[in-house]
């Protein structure tokens, strides 16, 4: 960095563009040898009320008499300023990282070094119950979008040295800071640095969201509709896979955090399974995994039945699908893409439209779809149940919404053509896809598949906490993971 | 990555629905004729699929290496001959098990689309399972596992109150037991692809016992249901256990042959796999997309032409030709190189 003020200046307005919210307060310190200071700072990202308070009117109103530029610096850093976040930064891309951040850089006429100062007061979404995870019992607060509010939302729940967060940056343009957080006696050393080497993989210019990295953290060669890559807004869940030897990715700007490596028997459990009694979280789970086959199989299972095997219909329900059917024009095959295709573009719609048009979507959707259809005879109301109750199977497990809408599509149609031969068939390429899958070298399938009884105490049934408590579960202790067996 | 006990539990598991496989596509109208005869014919076929292990488990437990790496690193001038016996083994056997798969396809199921068209698509998606290697296949035939062990207690569940004892008699019928052997030794088949998945000193001999047992209990579940619970028309009928999922019964639902089918597709489909995966063994191409491809297509050429010409059908579904080639495959080929490398394999 050049000693000269007016240079360094000149040379961060040119990289900022002499964009508006760049910021440079400029200042003579009380002192004989007339030095000249300034505060750089980006508009919006601090407080000006603490710049002015803890940053300026201290540096303005200390004498500093005959102290040369390297003193004053010294003074400013030990003596001046009570501020208790002060960081020497030693290069332009240093400055800019630190301003962006929320930071207000001192930098003195003659040093060769500045001075950053935590001032941060950008304004940010509280502290609220993510709606993507709502629980009955248990905390209320999720992640925001800052970063260092997410990490005090887990340090406040695991009070201990163990805890570790890990600075990196991502993306070149946006420099998003991102935090690698794990507990030191729990979490693979294998897993962790290959954490660090996949993100350092990561050549995108600009990263807005956790979402942009799943990416580069997905297993190679592992090609699958479900993912690898967790993701939660609670604190409380997150901090609950950390003590399991897992590894939680805090992406600035988003309160979705990553969490790998992540199962499939994973999206089955919530918070709530652990707060409520066992026999209870066992109806739950098993709920879950039923409606998440309902989800993915009954349109298509309805499809192949009603088209190649009507003779599997119990009598009395044969007759009314038949009559029904027979009343519409088009094929149940067709009818039933239709209807779920109008219902995916309905939930889209539901889910963009500002809210106080939502209900017209909902009379839309209800009325004239759902009843005139119906009574025109163009869909039949079997079909039309069917659908309903694979949609709403589908809800009950709503992080692994997109794999299922994709899955129900694709069972339609192969049980469309080739019956419960096709079904069957598509499941096994599907369970083959999903046996064959890993993440972070754990396979996606395990405790089911490597099956292993004693990780099933939480898996379709949960353990009472006495005995789950005693054994310590930790991920790279799975069967066939491949750290554990190396 | 090392082999560990789970992997080869799962191994178990995948032999277990592979032979399941077998047993669920042969055409057996024998058993009715006498049941001790039935019974005994499936202690035979096992206790054949027992001894056809013993010279790779020897192989395996000596040298910590499966039987055709064994034979690679001790005759590899002689490896491709090897390699194009067990290719062609594994292609007949493939062919052996799609030409009854098709067969139980076409006469049980409902539709009438033709069998190439099924068998095309089968090859494709055991191809695409091949390649996904033994790991995956393996932890899937838990699943399909599972899937089996409702089917079957869904199946015999249902004909227990058809159970009729009085025509039983304690007789033997020679025929039938020679019949009947070799048509449940055809399940030592998976001896042969044990042998190419038996390494590393963490194998269990427990469960390959449980293996056994499960497979013989259900051999004798299957025998007992046919002979008491489907009396002796139903016994003449082809595709037995079809015929018993077809005669269940749940009070007003009759009839779960949906479960028969669907288990026969699935089991098929890790028989087939196993194959495929072995064959990429065999030439040394594991997991290779376009190995497999060639062998299914080569396969599949080979049922096209099994389906023509009778003649040749007749030669790869004829059980004791089979069993003759099995007999080599998993026994007489091990058992000749412990014999002539008795002492390398001591060092």
């Amino acid at each position: 960095m050049n000693s000269s003020l007016k240079e360094n200046i000149n040379q961060l307005k040119k990289m900022f563009n002499n964009s508006a919210d760049f910021t440079v307060r400029d200042m003579k310190l009380k002192s004989q040898l007339k030095l000249n200071a300034a505060v750089i700072t980006i508009e919006g990202m601090c407080s000006k009320e603490v710049v002015a308070i803890s940053v300026i009117n201290p540096l303005l109103e200390y004498d500093f008499e005959y102290a040369k530029p390297e003193k004053v610096f010294e003074l400013i850093e030990k003596t001046v300023l009570t501020s208790s976040e002060i960081v020497e930064v030693n290069s332009i891309d240093e400055v800019i990282t630190f301003s962006t951040s929320g930071f207000a850089v001192i930098a003195v006429d003659g040093a060769s070094k500045m001075l950053a100062i935590g001032t941060q007061g950008f304004s940010f979404r509280g502290v609220n119950e993510p709606e993507s995870e709502v629980v009955q019992r248990g905390s209320r607060e999720g992640f925001t979008e800052p970063l260092r509010i997410n990490m005090t939302l887990i340090r406040r729940r695991i009070k201990s040295p163990d805890l570790v967060f890990e600075t990196v940056t991502v993306g070149s343009t946006s420099q998003t800071q991102m935090m690698i957080c794990y507990l030191q006696k729990r979490v693979s050393e294998n897993i962790l640095e290959e954490v660090r080497k996949r993100l350092a993989s990561c050549d995108l210019k600009t990263v807005l969201a956790s979402g942009y990295l799943t990416d580069y953290l997905e297993d190679r060669g592992a090609k699958s509709l479900f993912s690898g890559v967790g993701i939660s807004e609670r604190p409380d869940t997150v901090c609950g896979k950390l003590t399991e030897g897992r590894v939680a990715i805090l992406v600035d700007g988003t309160p979705a955090v990553i969490i790998v490596p992540h199962l499939f028997v994973e999206e089955f459990q919530s918070v709530d399974d652990y707060s409520s009694r066992p026999y209870y979280a066992a109806f739950v789970r098993i709920l879950k995994y039923i409606s998440f086959f309902a989800a993915v199989f009954l349109p298509g299972l309805y499809t192949a039945f009603a088209q190649f095997h009507p003779e599997y219909f119990p009598t009395g329900l044969l007759i009314k699908t038949s009559e029904a059917l027979l009343q519409t024009p088009l094929s149940v095959t067709f009818e039933v893409i239709l209807i779920t295709f109008l219902y995916e573009i309905m939930r889209e719609a539901g889910l963009r439209i500002p809210k106080p048009l939502g209900h017209a979507v909902s009379i839309v959707g209800a009325l004239v779809i759902g009843e005139s259809a119906v009574s025109a005879g163009i869909i039949s109301s079997s079909s039309l149940m069917v659908v309903a109750a694979a949609a709403i199977c589908s809800y009950v497990t709503a992080a692994l919404y997109p794999p299922i809408m994709v899955l129900r599509f694709a069972f339609v149609i192969v049980g469309g053509i080739f019956g419960l031969w096709g079904i069957v068939l598509l499941a096994c390429i599907l369970l083959i896809n999903m046996c064959g899958k890993t993440s972070f070298g754990v396979p996606y399938m395990s405790s089911l598949a490597p099956f292993s009884w004693r990780r099933m105490r939480d898996v379709f049934v949960r353990d009472g906490w006495r005995k789950l408590g005693k054994h310590t579960i930790k991920i790279q202790k799975f069967p066939e993971t491949e750290e554990y067996d190396a | 990555m090392r082999n560990s006990k789970s992997r080869f539990s799962q191994m178990m598991i995948a032999l277990f629905v592979a032979m399941t496989g077998i047993i669920l596509i042969q055409n057996y109208t024998f058993i009715y004729k006498s049941y001790m005869s039935g019974v005994l014919s499936v202690i035979i076929g096992l206790a054949v699929f027992l001894i056809y292990i013993i010279p790779t488990r020897i192989i395996s437990r000596k040298t910590d290496l499966s039987f055709i790496d064994f034979a690679r690193r001790e005759t590899p001038s002689a490896t491709v001959f090897l390699s194009m016996f067990y290719a062609l083994y594994f292609v007949y056997a493939t062919v052996n098990f799609l030409l009854n798969y098709s067969s139980v396809f076409t006469s049980t199921g409902n539709r009438k689309d033709a069998g190439f068209v099924v068998i095309f698509i089968l090859l494709a998606v055991c191809v695409f399972a091949s390649t996904r290697g033994i790991g995956a296949v393996a932890r899937c035939s838990l699943f399909i596992f599972a899937f089996a062990v409702i089917a079957f207690a869904l199946i015999f569940g249902g004909n227990i109150s058809h159970l009729d004892f009085s025509g039983f008699k304690l007789d033997f019928d020679g025929a039938q037991l020679q019949y009947g052997s070799a048509v449940f030794a055809m399940t030592a088949f998976a001896a042969v692809i044990f042998g190419f998945f038996e390494y590393n000193g963490r194998t269990r001999t427990r469960s390959i016992v449980f293996l056994v047992c499960g497979l013989a209990l259900l051999l004798m579940i299957i025998v007992f249901f046919v002979f008491f619970a489907l009396g002796n028309y139903g016994a003449m009928q082809n595709y037995q256990i079809f015929v018993l999922s077809k005669a269940a019964d749940f009070g007003n639902a009759v009839g779960i042959d949906s479960f028969h089918l669907s288990l026969c597709a699935m089991s098929v489909f890790i028989l087939v796999s196993l194959c495929l995966i072995c064959i990429g063994r065999v030439v040394n191409k594991n997991e290779n997309v376009w190995c497999m491809s060639v062998f299914a297509v080569i396969s599949y050429l080979l049922y096209l032409t099994a389906d023509y010409y009778n003649s040749v059908k007749e030669i790869i579904l004829n059980p004791y030709i089979f069993g003759i080639f099995t007999a080599l495959a998993s026994f007489a080929v091990p058992m000749i190189y412990i014999t002539l490398f008795r002492r390398r394999l001591n060092a």
